[in-house]
């Protein structure tokens, strides 16, 4: 029985044991199933993930590609949305200027074809679902719309509803929005993958409206900067064409004004020689004026050419070095005489740390200084004062006219440098009338890299001022001290004018030699150019010609040959030439055209004399030699001496310029006599004729007529080497040149002792 | 109840009651249980109940004490089955704070919906206090006898107090050897 029961026992153990296995094998198969379908559901998933992660691979790649919102909202509606499985999506963008959101895109019925969508809807914020979402920028995941209020049908009919707010930086961009027919048919996962699909989306919304707004800008500023350029080369263009017509009619003015000038000469020429005539003496008075106001006609004339020119930028400036002394010289001679007239005195105040000479346009700065001088009379007349100084720098000067008149307001300072201003209508008028003087001198300033202007205090005088940089020079041979710079006039010293006549193209020029010869006492006439020089040589007689060199139409050389051709060696008057050029070559080509000397630029006033001097002799010789007997005969004590020319000379003077003149001479003669001794008993013949040359013109002028023959014939010899005569000469000068001084020294201390002259 | 339980019980009672006892109680309890049991299956933990009481019955043992020695045999077969358990455990502390979280790795495996048992310990100041067992099931005493057991053969120097209840847990007190 145990037996039996063991066995039994063990049997149903068995058994038990064999049907755990198989249950243990159903099992299995259980969970191998299980397993199966666990792994193909995972494999599932797995494909959905990655086909959604290629979806928003693809998207994020196309990103780059679209250009436009309303590209990328269709690109989201069909590539991206679509394809992520749901079957109806509608993309809104969010338009500020309305606060509404407007259907952009969409799949599905909404999107009957091509880029369309059926009854594009617009809604404001907060309206419906999407308009919700829009306001609150917050999703929704609606199960079933038919129970929502807030939902509005639009063409498909309720269902479920997922809607996601696309939003950059907190600002609403848009909303995407997807329905479906059947309740519930989004859950959270929906939601999230639109999420994702809203954020990619909205990225490239900012940045497309960044761009937008970069190249709004970009483009207005290009458009700004192409006008910018327009209007610059419209105003080169207007600036260029300005400029040349300005220039044109600082031509135009330049050349009618040239035109002008040569019947004007022509006018003033005949007035010149109708002045000769007997007339009646009103009309000569009328002459006179004429002439007057011709004259002032031609200054005029001349300034505005000079500005013309220096407006077209024609005017030159020939620098040359030039001596303090001689430009000081020049002007005091010249203003003398007017300053006396008018009762007005120059004081020269020279600083002793000006160099003796400097390398500078002389003519020019003459002009300019006389334009300030002229000023000063014309406003001023009183105590006037000519400064030259260093200014700053070594190589500066500064030139200043000052008078102590009424001054100048600042407004009127301001104004008074630019051209056809004159300051007021009864105040300072500028130049001779055409208000063109100082902008004139300001032009010539600069030109010469200088600065002109006008220091003024109302009521307290004006100091009109010319700095130039000007770099001191080696003081040129020909210089003459300032003392020696009277010269007498040759109407009062030979009872008539000189005729001269000045062929000249350069007005700055005419108006300095005109103004210069008629301060001589000479009647002068001004050729423009060779053939006008021709011309009124043909017509007029005259005692001298000035000949420039180069001028227009004919140059000097061939006007000279012509003059001497025509009017033949003895009615051919004596021509100088007038040039820059000094050299031998040109003087050997200048006498073979016939000219007899050269005066060269900037021209010495003294050489102007002396030719004059030399040409007047020889055709006065005979009436000379005729007043110089009767002198003779008047003469009482000192038989050689001329008193009447030196009464003549000095009438105009006070007694301290008479004086000083007397001085100055006596000085220069005792000075010549000391010297010419030495020379003679030194046998030294070129002393001796360049010592006789200097007393000649002094002598002269003083009135000893002997003298001054004597010494002009030994300056002949001795310069032709007869030395014969030259020492015969002499010796007759040294014996009577002391008593010529004793004669001046009478007439002195005559004039010291209260007499008068 | 995972069927290995079932199947390592079924040993269990078969060494303490021997082959008849064990056939005596699963013809008696016929129909009313599987009878026969795969360590892979799942069974009702009344089956588990119903076989274990019956057994203490005839071998006129307490319940509690049984569970409690088939607790002390289940950490010998625990060394045997999962040797990977104790790799690196040094102490039986050391082996009870990991041994929930293994049963659990079990039990999940095969049946992701089960309700696997709670066992952890409970520290306070740094110093082990309690050995916590949570589950829906009474099966405090397995528990017991396992944790006694590897308490015992780490050579812990605790051992486990008297029981008691606390809100649905069993606690233990740790109890210093001698102290």
């Amino acid at each position: 029985m145990a037996e039996t029961s063991k066995i039994e026992i063990l049997e149903r153990k068995l058994a038990r044991e064999q049907q755990a296995r198989h249950e243990a094998e159903v099992l299995l198969e259980e969970k191998s199933a299980a397993l199966y379908r666990a792994k193909k559901k995972l494999e599932v998933s797995n494909a959905g993930q990655e086909q959604y992660l290629q979806i928003l691979a693809d998207f994020a790649l196309a990103i780059t590609q679209i250009n436009s919102v309303e590209q990328l909202a269709w690109y989201v509606a069909r590539k991206v949305v679509a394809r992520l499985g749901f079957a109806d999506c509608v993309v809104y963008l969010y338009d500020p200027t309305t606060n509404a959101i407007k259907q952009l895109a969409a799949i599905a019925e909404k999107n009957p074809g091509g880029d369309e969508i059926l009854n594009p809807l617009s809604i404001p914020l907060g309206e419906g679902i999407t308009g919700t979402v829009a306001a609150t920028l917050k999703p929704e995941l609606i199960a079933d719309v038919s129970k929502d209020d807030r939902y509005i049908s639009d063409i498909t009919p309720g269902g479920s509803e997922v809607c996601v707010p696309m939003v950059h930086n907190g600002e609403l961009l848009g909303v995407i929005d997807c329905e479906d027919p059947a309740v519930g048919a989004f859950n959270s996962g929906h939601l999230e993958t639109l999420e994702t699909v809203a954020f990619y989306t909205s990225a490239k919304i900012a940045e497309r409206y960044a761009h937008e707004e970069a190249a709004a800008r970009t483009s207005d500023l290009e458009a700004k900067v192409a006008e910018l350029t327009r209007l610059s080369q419209e105003l080169e263009v207007a600036k260029k064409k300005a400029e040349e017509t300005s220039a044109l009619k600082s031509r135009f003015v330049a050349t009618i004004s040239h035109e002008i000038r040569t019947p004007l000469a022509g006018i003033l020429g005949s007035l010149d020689l109708l002045q000769d005539e007997i007339l009646p003496e009103s009309a000569g008075a009328l002459v006179g004026m004429a002439r007057d106001s011709g004259q002032t006609l031609q200054t005029l004339l001349n300034d505005v050419i000079d500005f013309a020119r220096s407006e077209a930028g024609t005017l030159q400036v020939e620098p040359t070095a030039f001596a303090v002394n001689e430009l000081i010289a020049s002007l005091q001679s010249f203003w003398f005489p007017h300053m006396q007239a008018k009762g007005a005195s120059l004081e020269i105040d020279l600083a002793d740390t000006t160099e003796k000479a400097y390398w500078g346009d002389p003519a020019r700065i003459r002009q300019v200084l006389n334009n300030f001088l002229s000023n000063a009379l014309k406003y001023a007349p009183g105590r006037i004062v000519l400064r030259i100084a260093p200014s700053g720098s070594k190589d500066a000067v500064r030139f200043s006219v000052t008078d102590f008149g009424k001054g100048l307001s600042e407004e009127d300072q301001s104004q008074l440098f630019t051209e056809f201003t004159r300051v007021g209508s009864h105040k300072r008028q500028i130049g001779d009338g055409a208000g063109l003087g100082l902008a004139i001198c300001r032009q010539m300033a600069e030109l010469m890299d200088g600065e002109a202007g006008v220091d003024s205090i109302a009521g307290d005088g004006a100091t009109f001022w010319l700095q130039l940089p000007l770099a001191p020079a080696k003081v040129p041979e020909k210089q003459r001290s300032a003392g020696a710079s009277m010269l007498e006039r040759f109407d009062e010293r030979f009872g008539r004018k000189p005729r001269v006549l000045v062929a000249e193209d350069v007005p700055t020029n005419q108006t300095l030699i005109r103004m210069t010869l008629e301060g001589f006492g000479c009647r002068v006439s001004i050729a423009n150019n060779g053939v006008e020089a021709l011309d009124a040589a043909r017509k007029h007689q005259f005692d001298i010609i000035f000949m420039d060199i180069a001028m227009p139409e004919m140059d000097g050389t061939e006007a000279t040959a012509r003059i001497c051709e025509e009017l033949g060696e003895k009615l051919a008057p004596p021509i100088y030439a007038l040039t820059a050029h000094g050299m031998d070559s040109d003087r050997k080509e200048f006498e073979a055209a016939g000219m007899i000397g050269i005066v060269t630029k900037p021209f010495d006033r003294h050489d102007l004399y002396q030719a004059i001097e030399a040409s007047f002799e020889c055709s006065e010789e005979m009436s000379h030699a005729n007043d110089q007997a009767q002198n003779m005969n008047l003469a009482n004590d000192h038989p050689n001496f001329d008193r009447e020319l030196v009464t003549g000379l000095l009438q105009a003077l006070d007694e301290e310029s008479q004086l000083m003149l007397l001085n100055q001479c006596t000085l220069d003669l005792e000075d010549g006599l000391k010297t010419l001794k030495t020379a003679y008993s030194a046998k030294d013949y070129h002393e001796m004729g360049e010592t006789a040359h200097r007393l000649k013109s002094v002598g002269g002028t003083f009135g000893l007529v002997k003298i001054q023959h004597l010494t002009s014939d030994a300056s002949d010899a001795a310069r032709q080497g007869d030395t014969g005569q030259c020492e015969h000469l002499v010796d007759e000068i040294l014996s009577l040149l002391p008593d010529g001084i004793a004669a001046l020294n009478t007439v002195k201390s005559e004039i010291a002792n209260g007499g008068t002259v | 109840m995972r069927g290995i339980m079932f199947t390592e019980y079924i040993d269990f009672a078969a060494a303490q009651a021997g082959e008849g006892v064990l056939d005596e109680v699963l013809r008696e309890l016929e129909g009313s249980i599987t009878g026969a049991y795969t360590s892979v299956g799942n069974y009702s933990f009344s089956e588990f109940a119903k076989i274990h009481t019956l057994l203490s019955a005839k071998l006129d043992v307490s319940p509690d004490d049984l569970a409690r020695q088939f607790g002390e045999l289940l950490l010998s077969r625990f060394k045997e089955l999962f040797p990977t358990y104790f790799e690196g455990v040094e102490s039986g502390i050391a082996f009870l704070e990991k041994v929930g979280a293994h049963i659990h790795e079990e039990v999940m495996k095969l049946y992701p919906d089960a309700r696997p048992p709670v066992i952890y310990i409970e520290w306070q100041n740094d110093v082990p206090a309690f050995l916590v067992y949570q589950s829906h099931r009474p099966l405090a005493a397995v528990a017991e006898g396992l944790a006694s057991a590897c308490l015992k053969d780490f050579g812990d120097p605790v051992r486990l107090g008297e029981k008691f209840r606390s809100e649905d847990q069993v606690k233990f007190p740790l109890e210093l050897i001698g102290g």
